[in-house]
C-alpha cells in the first residue's frame, strides 16, 4: 500500500498526508490495528520536513485515525473505519456558522461578534481549554 | 614456530589464502563488476535512460566512452600480475614466514592495492547520486505505507550473533590485557575504536533502514535489496571483525602468530565476499528497475503506483 504525494498542488502537504491515510483506511488497503511507517521514515521517503509529516500524524491521531504507542510505533485506530467519515474541520465549521446565524438574528453585528469570539477563545485558554 | 606445525603446512596455507586473495579481487569481481557496467551501458544507454546518468555520464559510463572502464580491467590485470609475481617470488626464495608474525602488512599493503578501483567506484557512486539529487524534478512522491524494520532485513539470529561474538571479544579482550591499571594507551583505544566501529555500523543500519533513500528514482521494491544488502553486510561485518580479533588475539596468545599473514588475508576476503559479493548476489543487475530512468518516467514508477 503506497501514499503519493504532490509537492506542486495547492492543497498543503500535510493535508495531502491525511487524504492519503484516510483513503487507506477507506479502502481498506490497511486494517484497525496495522503499523504505520515511522514519521522519519515517511518524511524521508517522500523527501518531506519531519514537522509536516509529525503535524500530519497528531491531527490523524486527534481524528482517532491512527494511535501511537510509545516506542512500538504507529499504528492504525481500532476505530479508524468509523472515523475516517467524520471531519471535524466540517463540524467546527457547522457548529460556527450556526453560532453566528443565532447571534445575527438577536441584532448582534459582525463586530460584536469577532470580539466576543476572541474573547471566548481567550477565556478559554484561560480556563485552560 | 610452533613445533604441531610443519613450514611446509604454513606456506600451503598462506599460499592458498594468498592466490585466493588475488583471484577474487583483481580478477573475479572486478570482472563481475565489469560485466554489470557493461550491461547497464549497453541495455540502457544515456540518450534513453538520461536520469541514470544526471552529469550525461558516470565515471564508469564515461569510461565505457572514454576508456575508464578499460583502465579499471587494466589496472586490476596489473595487479593480479603483481600478487602472481610475488607468489612466484616468495616460492623462488624460499619465503618463510615470521614466527613472530608480522608479515601480514604485506598481505594488507596488497589489498590495499587491489581495493583502489573499489573505492574510487564507491566515491564516483555517491556523487553520481548527489548530482542525481540535484536533478531530481518529480512532484509526485510516493512512499509505502509499512514500516521498515531491521528484522524485515536480516535474521534476528545474525543480530544475537554480532552482539554475542562482540561482547565474548571483549570479555576476551579485557582479560587477557592483565589489570587495568598497567593498561597502555593503545589498550584503550583499541577498545574504543572497535566499540566505535560497531557503533557505526548500527548507525549506517539506521539510516539504511529509516534514512532517505541515495537514488531518489530507485524503486521501492529495489530500494528494499539495497537496505537488506546494506544491513546484511553491515551485521556480517560486525560478526568477522570480531571473531578476527579473537582468532589473532588466540594466536598471540598461543603462540601462534605465524598464521597471521594467511589469517589477514582471509579476514579481508571475507569482508569482500561479504560486501561486494553479497550486494552483487542480492541485487542482481537484471533484476533492477531501470525503467525509473526513462526521459518519460513518472514517480511512481509502475511497480510502486499508487494505490491510493
Amino acid at each position: 500500500m503506497q501514499i503519493t504525494i504532490d509537492i506542486d498542488s495547492e492543497v498543503p502537504l500535510f493535508s495531502q498526508l491525511i487524504f492519503g491515510i484516510k483513503g487507506a483506511v477507506e479502502q481498506g488497503a490497511v486494517a484497525p490495528g496495522d503499523p504505520l511507517p515511522s514519521i522519519r521514515q515517511l518524511a524521508n521517503d517522500l523527501n518531506l520536513n519531519n514537522k509536516t509529516v509529525a503535524k500530519a500524524y497528531q491531527l490523524l491521531e486527534r481524528d482517532s485515525i491512527i494511535q501511537t504507542k510509545g516506542y512500538r510505533g504507529t499504528f492504525v485506530h481500532p476505530e479508524a473505519a468509523k472515523n475516517v467519515g467524520i471531519d471535524l474541520n466540517e463540524w467546527v465549521m457547522s457548529k460556527l456558522e450556526d453560532v453566528v446565524a443565532r447571534c445575527r438574528d438577536r441584532g448582534a453585528t459582525d463586530s460584536e461578534i469577532r470580539i466576543a469570539f476572541t474573547s471566548a477563545m481567550q477565556n478559554s485558554i484561560h480556563k485552560g481549554g | 614456530m610452533p613445533a604441531d606445525f610443519s613450514m611446509t603446512a604454513i606456506l600451503l596455507v598462506f599460499y592458498l589464502t594468498f592466490a585466493g586473495q588475488i583471484y577474487l579481487l583483481s580478477i573475479h569481481y572486478p570482472n563481475q563488476l565489469a560485466k554489470r557496467v557493461s550491461y547497464v551501458l549497453k541495455n540502457y544507454p544515456p540518450t534513453e535512460y538520461p536520469k541514470l546518468y544526471p552529469s550525461g555520464f558516470t565515471t564508469l559510463a564515461a569510461g565505457a566512452r572514454a576508456g575508464r572502464l578499460t583502465i579499471f580491467r587494466r589496472y586490476n590485470q596489473l595487479v593480479a600480475l603483481l600478487g602472481g609475481a610475488i607468489l612466484v617470488a616468495m616460492l623462488a626464495s624460499g619465503y618463510r614466514p615470521a614466527a613472530e608474525g608480522g608479515d601480514e602488512i604485506f598481505v594488507m599493503l596488497y589489498f590495499f592495492l587491489q581495493t583502489v578501483p573499489f573505492i574510487v567506484i564507491a566515491f564516483s557512486e555517491f556523487r553520481n547520486y548527489k548530482l542525481m539529487h540535484e536533478a531530481f524534478q518529480n512532484t509526485r512522491r510516493s512512499a509505502e505505507l509499512r514500516p521498515r524494520r531491521l528484522f524485515d532485513f536480516v535474521s534476528p539470529a545474525y543480530v544475537v550473533a554480532a552482539v554475542v561474538f562482540f561482547v565474548a571479544w571483549a570479555a576476551f579482550y579485557v582479560s587477557s590485557a592483565g589489570d587495568i591499571a598497567t593498561w597502555t594507551v593503545e589498550k584503550y583505544v583499541t577498545l574504543i575504536l572497535i566499540s566505535g566501529m560497531n557503533l557505526a555500523y548500527i548507525a549506517v543500519i539506521w539510516k539504511a533502514v529509516s534514512g532517505a533513500k541515495l537514488d531518489p528514482y530507485q524503486a521501492y521494491s529495489d530500494q528494499v535489496k539495497t537496505i537488506e544488502s546494506t544491513t546484511k553486510t553491515m551485521v556480517f561485518s560486525s560478526i568477522m571483525i570480531s571473531l578476527f580479533l579473537i582468532l589473532t588475539q588466540g594466536a598471540d596468545e598461543y603462540g601462534l602468530e605465524v598464521f597471521d599473514p594467511p589469517l589477514v588475508s582471509f579476514y579481508m576476503q571475507l569482508c569482500v565476499v561479504m560486501g561486494i559479493g553479497l550486494t552483487m548476489r542480492l541485487t542482481k543487475i537484471e533484476d533492477v528497475d531501470f525503467s525509473v530512468y526513462r526521459a518519460d518516467a513518472e514517480a511512481p514508477s509502475p511497480d510502486n503506483a499508487p494505490a491510493t
